[in-house]
């Protein structure tokens, strides 16, 4: 491939996909700087990747890649200097009541990355999987365990909120 | 809740995200940075093999030498090959053979560097190929990123029309935000390496033959990048100008991913960072 065709199809890759990515980052990273960081050099290594990266594993090779760089962000980066407010600590024995961007910090990284893809970037339980390199059946207790966590934290996200009349 | 009210949720939550401060064309400058660094220590590790095999060789047999052979690696391509080549193929159909390139190769204080130069901010390269075109030129540079809002591209031809040093100018804004200017303006001193720019009445007085005008697409990249595509060709005013070269050519040239992709020095430009 010619290095103006691969520019040129990696921008167009790069401009769809940026935003999109860089938000599922986010939501792993609790940092837009972070986030940014790691959508970056994940994309870096794309391009690098480019020619052997078959089309149709594109979207799948690109949300893998943030998620590694993401999660590798977040178990290397020393704990004291993060994010929010909120540590990054097993449910608490007292559930005090957090937004949702406090509540998403108190869920193990892997879980907030569950979330992320599944909710943010709307992708399917398979696609999840493939892009974490878990099992299907993991991705989906994963995402039962942080939608409990996230309902004792943020009372919006209660069941039986709207039937409490709640504000 | 449902899955959908978290995902509304969550949205909600993402609604306020920054804007974006890199680009593609920034991973693709990183990425080959990367190649070419780990490509130069392929190379030290491919001379370090050949030492190896040449000491098997030396010592006798006992060694496995031929797992040992290094692979070629290319070099990465001179930026001052990738322009003329880009050059030659962009005007060579429209005004024939070039002629020889010339080169000025500047940091951001103007002082002449050699080509890959660490400091090398500038590379203009000319060519002046005879005929009704006096000269073709294509030049990259880099400046530093911030100084794209410094500089008001998004302005410059309101600016340059008021003063009436243009005979026409149009802005385009790109996409990924780059600015693209083309313009239609006099000069003098073509001959020399700085040609004068000169108001439209200036070169209404002027003698017969003596202003040239050019045809410039420039483009100017929010990281930093600034790759300029120009024509000059002899003529009394702008309306008779007798371009060879099309405008969507040079808009091509300028927008060539290769080059707005160009490892350049992006110093900030003393007196207006205030650096």
């Amino acid at each position: 491939m010619q290095r103006a065709e691969r520019d040129l199809e990696f921008s167009e890759f790069y401009a769809a996909r940026v935003r999109p990515l860089r938000r599922v980052a986010y939501v792993v990273t609790r940092d837009w700087h972070a986030a940014e960081d790691v959508t970056q050099r994940a994309f870096v290594k794309i391009y690098r990747a480019w020619p052997r990266i078959e089309r149709a594993g594109l979207e799948a090779y690109a949300r893998r890649a943030v998620v590694n760089e993401s999660l590798s962000y977040v178990t290397r980066r020393p704990r004291d200097v993060v994010v929010d407010t909120v540590p990054e600590l097993p449910v608490p024995e007292t559930v005090e009541t957090l937004d949702l961007g406090a509540a998403l910090s108190t869920l193990p990284p892997q879980q907030r990355a569950v979330i992320a893809l599944r909710f943010v970037d709307d992708r399917s339980v398979a696609e999840t999987a493939e892009a974490l390199g878990i099992a299907e059946g993991t991705v989906k207790s994963h995402t039962s365990k942080a939608i409990a966590t996230l309902r004792r934290h943020v009372p919006t996200l209660a069941p039986d909120h709207s039937m409490r009349g709640l504000p | 809740m449902t899955e959908r009210d978290l995902s509304t949720m969550l949205r909600d939550h993402l609604a306020d995200e920054p804007q974006l401060q890199r680009t593609g064309a920034e991973a693709i400058r990183t990425a080959r940075r990367q190649t070419v660094r780990r490509r130069g220590l392929a190379g030290a590790a491919g001379v370090l093999a050949i030492a190896a095999v040449a000491a098997a060789a030396v010592l006798g047999p006992g060694g496995d030498g031929a797992r040992d052979t290094p692979v070629a690696q290319d070099p990465p391509t001179p930026l001052t090959t990738l322009m003329e080549s880009a050059a030659t193929g962009a005007f060579t159909p429209y005004v024939g053979p070039l002629g020889d390139p010339r080169w000025t190769i500047n940091t951001v204080l103007s002082d002449p560097v050699a080509a890959g130069d660490p400091s090398a901010q500038r590379y203009l390269l000319s060519y002046r190929p005879g005929g009704s075109t006096v000269q073709v030129n294509l030049s990259v540079g880099g400046y530093r990123p911030d100084e794209f809002e410094t500089y008001s591209f998004a302005t410059t031809c309101d600016y340059q029309l008021a003063e009436g040093v243009v005979a026409s100018c149009e802005t385009a804004t790109l996409d990924d935000g780059s600015i693209v200017i083309t313009t239609v303006a006099p000069r003098a001193q073509i001959g020399s390496d700085s040609p004068r720019m000169l108001t439209l009445e200036e070169a209404a007085k002027r003698p017969p033959g003596s202003v040239v005008w050019v045809r410039v697409v420039g483009l100017s990249t929010r990281d930093g990048m600034a790759v300029d595509a120009s024509e000059y060709v002899r003529a009394a005013d702008a309306e008779s100008a007798d371009w060879q070269v099309p405008v969507e050519t040079l808009h091509a040239l300028a927008l060539d991913p290769v080059l707005r992709t160009a490892d350049v020095a992006h110093e900030p430009v003393p007196g207006i960072t205030g650096e």
